[in-house]
């Protein structure tokens, strides 16, 4: 079963978390069913998960949300990551809204706190849901 | 996990409905792409010519945001891979205990067709007409028939069940029961169902 984390920078922003304690419950339930079922695929790295054209080591998936609140009754999203080796984790470190091939946030971000992280800076987390506190 | 999950249900009907709808949603097209590759078929082309329906139609039924998809088509698509596709509602707790199970992970072990199983079934016969103790050590599949057929045998010896008074046959299915000729007694059969299931129940091994 593949495990979904999130990654903190080291002056303590964590904006999967964020993006996700923003959305409205139906949203976060069709994310989180969608996750769910992706950590159940043996294939997900290969099948769902991609590079990102242009920036470098940044792996996306790419998540389309029913959002009955939303004009287009869905939200696009790429959570930009990498799987982390020798694990069966994948680390997010930016969930980016994708609206006619703009991403917001941009995606450089993503290959910066890539960096970072490889760099030994910030922490990674599990994935969760809530205001708990972490690990 | 699960006690995470439960916690999750537990939070509204809302998020329970959201929840289900988005992992049965991305999960039918996650088992066509998986039963499509340990198959080796390569193209939907292929799939939908052994399913009966237009490539159309599987390019929709594998498309993960394509939430339409008609009851006949998945139907259709096991027929493809000549495997069951099971519609089955159950409880939450039930969900949760698929899920701890394992019964959601595309196991490639377990995607095979009907050739594929009888094949197997089928040499497990030869196997125990030659040598019967390989069978009952070695074979899983004959194992896992072995059980079925013991449960199913326990059930008939349910007294419940024997007591029970067996219902008259309405009298249109009598008028429509062809008459049987008495036939003469049959020999006694080539394999017992002891000889092709094995001795031995899983888990005595």
């Amino acid at each position: 079963m593949w495990r979904f984390k999130v990654y903190e920078s080291e002056d303590g922003i964590n904006q999967p978390r964020d993006w996700y304690q923003q959305q409205s419950r139906a949203v976060k339930a069709a994310f989180d069913g969608q996750l769910f079922q992706l950590s159940l695929r043996k294939d997900a790295p290969e099948a769902v998960s991609f590079r990102v054209p242009g920036y470098g080591e940044v792996i996306g998936i790419a998540f389309e949300i029913d959002a009955p609140e939303v004009p287009d009754g869905v939200i696009n999203v790429l959570a930009a990551g990498f799987w982390q080796k020798d694990s069966s984790n994948f680390v997010i470190l930016l969930f980016c809204e994708e609206t006619a091939g703009d991403h917001d946030p941009p995606l450089y971000l993503a290959l910066e706190l890539r960096k970072a992280c490889d760099s030994g800076k910030g922490r990674i987390h599990e994935h969760t849901r809530t205001d708990e506190p972490y690990d | 996990m699960i006690e995470d999950l439960w916690e999750r249900f537990a939070e509204s009907k809302e998020y329970r409905d959201n929840f289900v709808a988005a992992f049965v949603k991305k999960s039918i097209p996650s088992q066509i792409r998986a039963w499509m590759k340990k198959q080796g078929i390569s193209t939907q082309q292929e799939l939908a010519k052994r399913s009966g329906i237009t490539q159309g139609v599987i390019s929709r039924a594998a498309n993960p945001n394509y939430g339409d998809l008609a009851l006949n088509t998945v139907i259709k698509i096991g027929s493809g891979f000549d495997c069951v596709f099971v519609g089955k509602y159950v409880p939450y707790s039930e969900f949760c205990k698929m899920v701890v199970e394992g019964s959601f992970a595309e196991d490639a072990d377990s995607m095979r067709s009907f050739e594929e199983e009888n094949a197997e079934f089928e040499m497990s016969m030869r196997e125990q007409e030659m040598e019967p103790s390989k069978i009952e050590s070695n074979n899983e599949f004959a194992l896992a028939m072995n059980e079925l057929f013991h449960r199913e045998e326990a059930k008939n010896l349910d007294p419940a069940r024997q007591n029970r008074p067996k219902s008259e046959p309405k009298k249109s299915d009598k008028e429509n029961t062809p008459k049987l000729e008495k036939k003469p007694p049959q020999s006694e059969p080539e394999y017992s169902e002891q000889a092709i299931f094995g001795k031995r129940q899983r888990g005595t091994r």
